[in-house]
């Protein structure tokens, strides 16, 4: 591969970005080597005695890690399903909007909770289901009985999905919508001279135009199933919900840094990253065969 | 035997008379002979003499040391351009041992401050020395991280250190030793720290018109009357009963919201190796009384008489500082916190402890905590471990009142009681050793200063502290919370451990044995998580004995005999 003359300067570009990945991404894999070791600080990587894959096997040994497993797997895949499925939704309710100035409002006001954080976030949703909260209010309105929706395995994983959505399907839709600047206006022209409904005008034109779009979409989210968002569930979940909430990640922080098990939390980490992996490599395969999309 | 001792008696005296030549010398001179006393006494060393502990203990280094430290930072402020590691207390202690302490972190909060020890364990960047908690102790130990002090603290330890931890009987040393090596200095806590108070909001119970509480029926009352009848008298539902903590009971050293009172009330001890009726040793959280505590908690929980959310708060003082509750369990020094963001935010309450609920027999049953929990360590390759052990030397004197430089010390009584800035708070450890007894000592010593029968001009600074602000918040109740916390802490909660009688029930056991390190995780893991759960419903009272069942086939029979052979050793 050749490079222009002119592109130099945006290779320069990239460095920061190759520097930090390999500062934080790179470099901390070869410290993975303590998931085999019964590592101690105080010697060192070398200086710790190595015992192989003993800590795997006392991984699956205990009760926890398949939950754990599951449910990572569990929230992320319900994460990706909804969070491909609202946004696209919402983006073509949004684009048949007329109203200019309206369309742009809606769309400045739901992209913006994707800026705040989850330990902001966390505290307000604690309000808000809580038994005292806006939702049980609500419940009561109707005569349900207020439900404790962050101390039950039942409703935490959809109390998890939900506020995640809520969180980022504004943001989400702006590639949508993107896409849906995309489609030739002469397409809709020709279909209404056909006499098509704006439904159909929908089903013919609109959904062909960005089925590509959530494709790719598709195909690179399942990268990241491995990932439920540590930042979220840390923020939110309590010793109540760990069965149907704790993943790989939470699990990684409390063994390793509150318990100190540096070893066995490596690799729990270690074993995460070894499937993300394989789910990256399956992705961009799919990614290049369904959406023509390649990065080498 | 006696010649040894004339002659520390001796050493002992020549030191305090050198350091008193040098507060009254006071300026840049002081610090000379000092140094030269300090040589002096090197030479009279190497001539021959027998090393005296209190020389050693007290001089200053010949050469300026620096040591780094992680420092828990406290609530107080400073003013004058003070800073956490250049203010009144550290230019002291430096100016009496030569040691300069430097802050390589700092952490405000309990929590804060662990977790930046375990990174530091983590990343294995120590600071020179700093003050770990017995899982962290018990890690560096293992990791090979930190000095073995053995020999330094023979050498540099006082007299009055030495003789604090010879009153604990060798325990405090004995919990901080691993096959024979000492490896951290450890606290002496004092004995009132261990029991878990029922506070109540004293206000609320008068309004209903409800009796002191006294039984676990009486606590179900006032329990059921605080969540129907509005003891807040806003028209709303919003209050809860009884409090709880996610972490269930504390089982040593309890904070706010354990519910380790209505355990020992049956008799149960979670959390404690103890001697079951045959005299066997046992661990406190598997036998039988356990699970009618259990039971009684689920029961109250499904009836909402314990705050359906308890579980569910990121730090355990949020509803008591909102005023939801009136109801929960803590040691004595709760007013000092939560309770005073309690009052702030509604100055109408008025909080009272009770030692309650009792067993069936009416007598009030409280587990102890251990002796230590707390130890200043060394960092493995620290070229001056010495000076760990001076500046404990030299802030322990201090906080005993022994200190000889009367000059000086009257100096920062006189800061202290000015600026309420509490000279403690800025020792380089957050490690105090002190005679069990001493919350309720003060108590008595200041209420008899109150009623007149001794003259608080006699008292130490810290007992006259407690009673001026006792005598300023009698004149202005609630005026200023600064004299509030002390005055309601002592009078409150000192004041039921002294007049309350209690069982008090001892651990036979607090180290950790072999076994312990690699399964105890996994076990108190196992245990908090069905505790829990089946106080809130998730699972049957009969998940107990499967917790049983499980516990001891995960390393609990094993870790039993080992506990038993190392009591057997003793």
């Amino acid at each position: 591969m050749r490079m222009k003359k002119n592109a130099i300067h945006y290779n320069v570009m990239v460095l920061p970005g190759i520097i930090f990945l390999a500062l934080f991404s790179i470099v901390p894999i070869f410290y993975a080597i303590i998931a085999f070791e019964n590592f101690k600080p105080g010697r060192g990587i070398r200086g710790s005695e190595w015992i192989g894959l003993e800590n795997f096997t006392y991984l699956f040994q205990l009760p926890d890690s398949g939950q754990i497993f599951f449910n990572t797997i569990f929230l992320a895949v319900l994460k990706i399903i909804a969070n491909l499925i609202i946004p696209l939704v919402f983006a073509l309710l949004l684009n048949e909007v007329r109203q200019k100035f309206l369309r742009k409002s809606i769309q400045t006001i739901v992209y913006l909770p994707h800026f705040l954080s989850w330990v902001l976030l966390a505290t307000i949703f604690f309000d808000v289901f809580s038994l005292d909260g806006i939702v049980n209010k609500l419940f009561g309105v109707f005569g349900i009985d207020p439900i404790l929706f962050y101390a039950s395995n039942k409703w935490f994983p959809a109390i998890i999905v939900g506020t995640d959505v809520w969180k980022e399907f504004g943001f989400s839709a702006i590639i949508y919508l993107a896409a849906l600047t995309g489609i030739n206006p002469v397409l809709y022209e020709a279909a209404e001279m056909d006499g098509a409904s704006r439904f159909r005008q929908l089903w013919h034109v609109t959904l062909p135009g960005v089925r590509t779009t959530v494709v790719l979409l598709g195909t690179l989210a399942l990268g990241n199933v491995m990932n439920a968002n540590f930042d979220q569930i840390f923020n939110m979940y309590n010793p109540l919900v760990y069965q149907s909430a704790d993943i790989i990640d939470t699990y990684v922080y409390r063994a390793g840094l509150n318990d100190l098990q540096f070893s066995l939390a490596t690799a729990v980490g270690l074993l995460k990253s070894v499937i993300s992996f394989i789910l990256v490599v399956i992705s961009y395969f799919m990614a290049s065969k369904f959406a023509n999309y390649r990065i080498f | 035997m006696k010649a040894k001792l004339l002659l520390t008696a001796m050493a002992l005296s020549v030191a305090l008379t050198a350091c008193g030549t040098n507060s009254s010398n006071n300026g840049s001179t002081a610090s000379d002979p000092a140094a030269g006393n300090g040589k002096n006494n090197q030479t009279n060393n190497a001539s021959g003499n027998a090393a005296s502990g209190e020389d050693l203990a007290y001089e200053k280094t010949a050469e300026p040391v620096t040591i780094n430290i992680g420092f828990k930072v406290p609530d107080g402020k400073l003013t004058d351009g003070d800073t956490n590691d250049n203010n009144v207390a550290s230019r002291y202690f430096e100016s009496l041992t030569n040691i300069k302490v430097a802050h390589s972190w700092e952490a405000k909060g309990v929590d804060a401050f662990t977790q930046k020890v375990n990174l530091a364990i983590a990343s294995n960047d120590l600071p020179d020395a700093l003050v770990v908690d017995r899982n962290q102790l018990r890690k560096l130990i293992d990791n090979d991280m930190i000095e073995d002090l053995s020999d330094v603290y023979e050498k540099y330890g006082s007299k009055l250190v030495k003789d604090i931890y010879a009153s604990t009987n060798g325990m405090a040393l004995a919990d901080a030793t691993s096959d024979g090596k000492l490896y951290g200095l450890p606290n002496v806590a004092i004995d009132a720290d261990a029991p878990s108070l029922l506070w109540i909001r004293q206000d609320w119970l008068d309004k209903l018109k409800l009796p002191a509480p006294k039984t676990m029926d009486d606590l179900e009352k006032i329990a059921k009357a605080f969540v129907e009848q509005d003891p807040d008298g806003n028209g709303k539902a919003d209050t809860v009963g009884l409090e709880g903590d996610k972490a269930v009971v504390y089982g040593q050293k309890p904070n706010p919201n354990g519910f380790d009172s209505i355990f020992s009330s049956f008799h149960a001890f979670p959390k404690n190796w103890i001697k079951d009726a045959n005299g066997n040793i046992v661990y406190g959280s598997t036998t039988p009384e356990n699970k009618e505590a259990l039971a009684k908690l689920a029961d109250w929980y499904k009836r909402g008489l314990i705050d359906k959310q308890f579980a569910l708060y990121k730090e355990t003082q949020e509803p008591i500082v909102a005023n939801k509750t009136g109801l929960f369990f803590g040691p004595w020094w709760m007013p000092y916190w939560p309770l005073a963001d309690s009052v702030t935010n509604d100055t109408k309450a008025e909080w009272k402890a009770y030692a309650a609920p009792v067993d069936a027999s009416g007598k009030f049953v409280t587990h102890m905590a251990p002796v230590t929990d707390r130890y200043i360590v060394v960092r493995k390759g620290y070229e001056h471990p010495e000076a760990a052990v001076k500046l404990l030397n030299v802030f322990t004197r201090y906080e005993r009142r022994q200190d000889p430089n009367t000059e000086e010390v009257k100096k920062l009584d006189d800061y202290a009681a000015k600026t309420t800035v509490h000279i403690r708070d800025y020792y380089p450890f957050d490690l105090l050793l002190d005679y069990s007894d001493a919350v309720v000592k003060r108590y008595a010593d200041v209420q008899k200063a109150i009623k007149g029968e001794i003259d608080p001009k006699t008292f130490d600074p810290d007992t006259k502290l407690v009673y001026d602000f006792s005598v300023q918040e009698k004149e202005n109740p609630k005026k200023n919370m600064d004299a509030w916390k002390p005055a309601k802490a002592y009078e409150i909660g000192g004041g039921v451990l002294a007049n309350e009688q209690m069982d008090k029930v001892y651990s036979v056991f607090y180290g950790m044995t072999r076994t312990m390190e690699t399964k105890w995780t996994t076990l108190e893991k196992l245990e908090n998580e069905t505790f829990l759960k089946i106080i809130v419903g998730d699972q049957p009272i009969s998940a107990f004995d499967d917790f049983v069942a499980q516990w001891k086939k995960l390393g609990g029979d094993q870790i039993t005999k080992e506990v038993t052979e190392a009591v057997g050793d003793k």
